[in-house]
């Protein structure tokens, strides 16, 4: 009730604010991205305050309150205001990869790694293809396709499908570190959803060239290799300097290491996106080098985050709920739900193979390809590229991919939370670490 | 933990508006090199500042320099953000500033609720007999003369005398005139509302924080920036009233937020409410300041144990804070305009005479209170070192108004500020 009451007050507060804006004026503008990070901040916490009685994710409440105060629904944080925020993304996506890259020591990751290698492969390459080949079946039904000939069409429903099968390691952080979930079904979701991260941005770069050469007649394939080779070993390069660097200043002075990480994550956030590298893997490679090369206790490190973190986490789930377009639900809410269901069954079916082929154990069985199923910052990125690179055809396929993420953002977390406390692995650890949500990297070429 | 996740997000508010000011700026060759500049220069001012305001860097450093407040402690991230704005460095450009406003607003806003946090009425009962004359004497005599004296010398500047914006400029400099700095280094925390017992003479040393900001408060609902259109008509009473029913919304809203929690989620909640609190507040073109002045006096007010874990959080960060502001302030300061210099001169000698007389009639109306003040060391002087508000003050005359004699009174302010503690400083040590 009084959480409730909360939420009425800062509502009607800055609906008051807004009833008196000034017309135009810049210094409001200013003003704006203050106010918008603390209601956004606010509003996340009280709602996450909710969920957790309700026994849903935290997460959910913080996507939940974006999607409430954003744009496309009471519109108290403006567009141009969650543009202003944009640092916290880069900044979160960076902390969250290293966290990330911080819990995947290779020696405890080894027994692991055939079923992680096989469910990338039979789940997530396996349901990009499905779900390609269900919309290229579904065509003649999906008004926005009409005018591709057949072959471009495969192409371009290959590529959505690609789309539709990307993960979100962030949502996947975020549920082991609320439920305290530790062991070897948490580590393979963590290691499948990262690895398939990777695998996901090298096979959209792939498709989109392909479907842009068969489009306009021009192809550049070496062009594409180029980037994607920077993209990826030039960022992997970058985050081996970067975790060397914070190994050094780990083991020298260890003070205040978390004002040093967040500066490094500013300066890595602020830098990589504009020279075409990719913070998530710049900082997941220096997570890894900090995990298994350093001497230095990297748990230790991610606990001192926790409390620099929390806020970062909060506003950053937020803003990902304001950019939810609840409309195009309404749009295409019915084939967009025979996709969600789709897309869970690929991974489920493709799980199945993989844990069999492999020898997995019961629970890893069982449980493991549940993490495959939130999606977030990486899909909604891909979604972006698609709606601006494809035209008409984009427009309408971004529209759909929108609509299937939204799904899959509010309501797959709920069934992985419920995966991992079936599991028996849940509130093994001692310590909470704050809710978080791991970021997607960018897709290739795109600057965020 | 607290000091640093603070920092942390003014320097995510420091970077985010240099990205954004880096993207709204048209394409030129190389653009990755100016951010790049920018991120680590700010990177580096934000360590500068942390370490600065460490409590055994500052205790040399003041032990060296022989300074103790802000101003002067912070006189080096003024030089620094001179610096940073020289074209041949080019870290803070006009567009960087710009787009720092939001950062300026969280820092007014935390000081001003750190200054709401020491109005402890449980105090007002208990301050000594003639404590009205003393804070009326000591307020409004420097108040009136560096009022008039600024004005002449603005009117002599080319100011028009029947323009509104000359009458509030001029309040706004008698304004940073007449408060002084409330002790040798650390604020006075507000013992009563802890549960200990007040000390009523450190009560009164904040006592002309707190008319300082209450004189902001009518400022900014009287004066209204001229440069912007509102939705709504609305005369000086009703932006006054709403100020204040803005703050003791965001107050309340604060208090059953804090109520109950701990560590990282206290941090985060506080952190989030002064942005709300500020960025409201720069949003209706009213002081961050006021606002989160009027929110943090809710707040001590009330029962609960949120206080004192408040308290130690805003303390902590007030001179990382106040040193970035500074640089902030040294970014924007005009010094080539001489007539900031010439107003500096009027400022410095009008206060000092100010002080002088108050000193003369409350010797005459209030002996022994005069002795007691006397023996506080600080006070009364001819050169009472100059309060850290008095700067927020001139910088939130800069973030809402936009005319001329705002560098004038800036540099007059800033510069005064360093003068006032050195002279205060030397005398005291003779």
């Amino acid at each position: 009730m009084k959480n409730l009451l909360i939420l009425v007050a800062l509502g009607s507060l800055v609906h008051t604010a807004q009833t008196l804006l000034p017309i135009g004026g810049d210094a409001h503008g200013a003003a704006g991205t203050a106010l918008a990070f603390g209601l956004l901040l606010l509003v996340a916490f009280v709602s996450g305050d909710i969920l957790a009685r309700l026994r849903l994710p935290k997460l959910v409440g913080y996507i939940l309150a974006g999607i409430a105060i954003g744009p496309h629904a009471l519109g108290f944080v403006s567009a141009n205001m969650i543009v202003q925020l944009d640092l916290i993304e880069g900044v979160a996506i960076c902390l969250i990869a290293l966290t990330a890259g911080g819990e995947l020591n290779l020696g405890r990751l080894r027994p692991l790694l055939p079923t992680i290698v096989a469910l990338t492969g039979w789940a997530v390459v396996g349901t990009s293809v499905l779900l390609g080949l269900a919309l290229f079946v579904a065509a003649p039904r999906l008004g926005f396709l009409e005018g591709l000939e057949d072959t471009t069409l495969l192409a371009f429903c290959g590529m959505l499908g690609v789309v539709l099968s990307a993960q979100s390691p962030a949502v996947v952080m975020a549920m082991l570190s609320e439920t305290r979930s530790d062991g070897p079904v948490s580590r393979t979701m963590l290691g499948t959803v990262v690895i398939a991260d990777l695998v996901v941005i090298v096979l959209f770069s792939g498709a989109s060239a392909v479907v842009r050469s068969l489009m306009t007649g021009e192809g550049d394939a070496a062009g594409t290799a180029r980037t994607i080779a920077w993209e990826l070993f030039g960022s992997m390069g970058s985050g081996i300097v970067v975790g060397i660097l914070l190994a050094y200043y780990l083991r020298k002075v260890r003070r205040d290491a978390s004002l040093f990480v967040v500066l490094l994550c500013i300066i890595v956030a602020e830098i990589t996106t504009r020279v075409s590298l990719d913070p998530l893997i710049v900082m997941l490679s220096a997570g890894l080098v900090i995990a298994n090369f350093v001497e230095s206790d990297a748990s230790s490190l991610v606990h001192d985050l926790q409390a620099a973190s929390l806020p970062l986490y909060l506003v950053f789930f937020a803003v990902a709920g304001t950019t939810l377009h609840l409309d195009l639900l309404f749009e295409f809410g019915a084939i967009a739900a025979i996709l969600v269901a789709l897309r869970a069954l690929g991974f489920g079916l493709g799980g199945a193979i993989a844990t069999r082929q492999t020898r997995s154990t019961v629970e890893i069985r069982r449980w493991a390809w549940t993490g495959l199923l939130p999606q977030a910052g990486l899909a909604l990125a891909l979604a972006l590229v698609v709606q601006r690179s494809f035209g008409d055809w984009g427009k309408g396929a971004s529209a759909l991919l929108l609509g299937v993420i939204a799904m899959n953002e509010l309501f797959m977390p709920i069934v992985l939370r419920n995966a991992l406390l079936r599991s028996g692995e849940a509130m093994v650890r001692s310590s909470v670490a704050p809710a978080v949500r791991l970021p997607a990297p960018s897709p290739p070429g795109e600057q965020p | 933990m607290g000091r640093l996740v603070v920092l942390i997000w003014v320097l995510f508010g420091a970077v985010g508006a240099m990205a954004q000011a880096t993207e709204v700026a048209p394409a030129q060759p190389g653009p990755t090199w100016p951010l790049v500049k920018s991120v680590i220069g700010l990177s580096i001012l934000l360590i500068l500042a942390w370490l600065a305001s460490h409590p055994k860097v500052r205790r040399r450093l003041e032990d060296a320099l022989g300074i103790g407040h802000a101003i002067t402690s912070g006189l080096a991230f003024v030089l620094l953000g001179l610096l940073a704005r020289h074209p041949a460095v080019g870290i803070l450009d006009d567009e960087v500033l710009y787009d720092l406003t939001p950062l300026v607003h969280f820092a007014l806003g935390w000081l001003g609720l750190i200054i709401g946090f020491q109005f402890d009425v449980r105090v007002l009962d208990r301050l000594p007999r003639g404590t009205a004359t003393l804070v009326g004497l000591e307020t409004l005599t420097p108040f009136l003369l560096v009022g008039t004296t600024g004005a002449a010398l603005m009117l002599f500047f080319g100011r028009p005398w029947n323009d509104a914006t000359f009458v509030r400029d001029a309040i706004v400099l008698a304004t940073a005139g007449a408060i002084s700095a409330t002790g040798p280094s650390e604020r006075v925390a507000p013992q009563g509302a802890f549960g200990g017992e007040p000390d009523p003479m450190r009560a009164v040393e904040s006592l002309d924080e707190i008319i300082a900001v209450v004189g902001l408060a009518a400022l900014g609902a009287f004066f209204r920036p001229l440069w912007i259109e509102f939705e709504w008509d609305l005369p000086g009473t009703v932006w006054l009233i709403l100020s204040l029913g803005v703050g003791l919304c965001l107050g309340l809203i604060v208090y059953a937020l804090l109520a109950g929690r701990r560590g990282s989620e206290f941090l985060a909640l506080l952190l989030g409410s002064v942005a709300l609190a500020s960025g409201i507040a720069g949003y209706l073109f009213l002081s961050p300041l006021v606002v989160c002045f009027i929110a943090g006096a809710l707040l001590v007010n009330l029962p609960g144990e949120h206080k004192q874990l408040c308290w130690k959080i805003l303390t902590q960060l007030e001179r990382p804070i106040y040193y970035l502001f500074c640089a902030i302030v040294g970014a924007l300061w005009h010094v080539a305009d001489w007539r900031g210099w010439v107003l500096l001169i009027a400022f410095l000698s009008s206060r000092g005479i100010g002080y002088a007389i108050a000193k003369r009639m409350l010797g005459r109306q209030s002996p022994r209170l005069a002795a007691r003040v006397e023996a506080s060391g600080w006070r009364l002087t001819l050169f009472p070192p100059i309060s850290m508000v008095s700067i927020a003050i001139v910088m939130s005359a800069q973030v809402l108004y936009r005319d001329p004699a705002i560098p004038w009174i800036v540099t007059a302010v800033i510069g005064g500020a360093i003068a006032s503690e050195l002279i205060s400083r030397r005398r005291r040590s003779r």
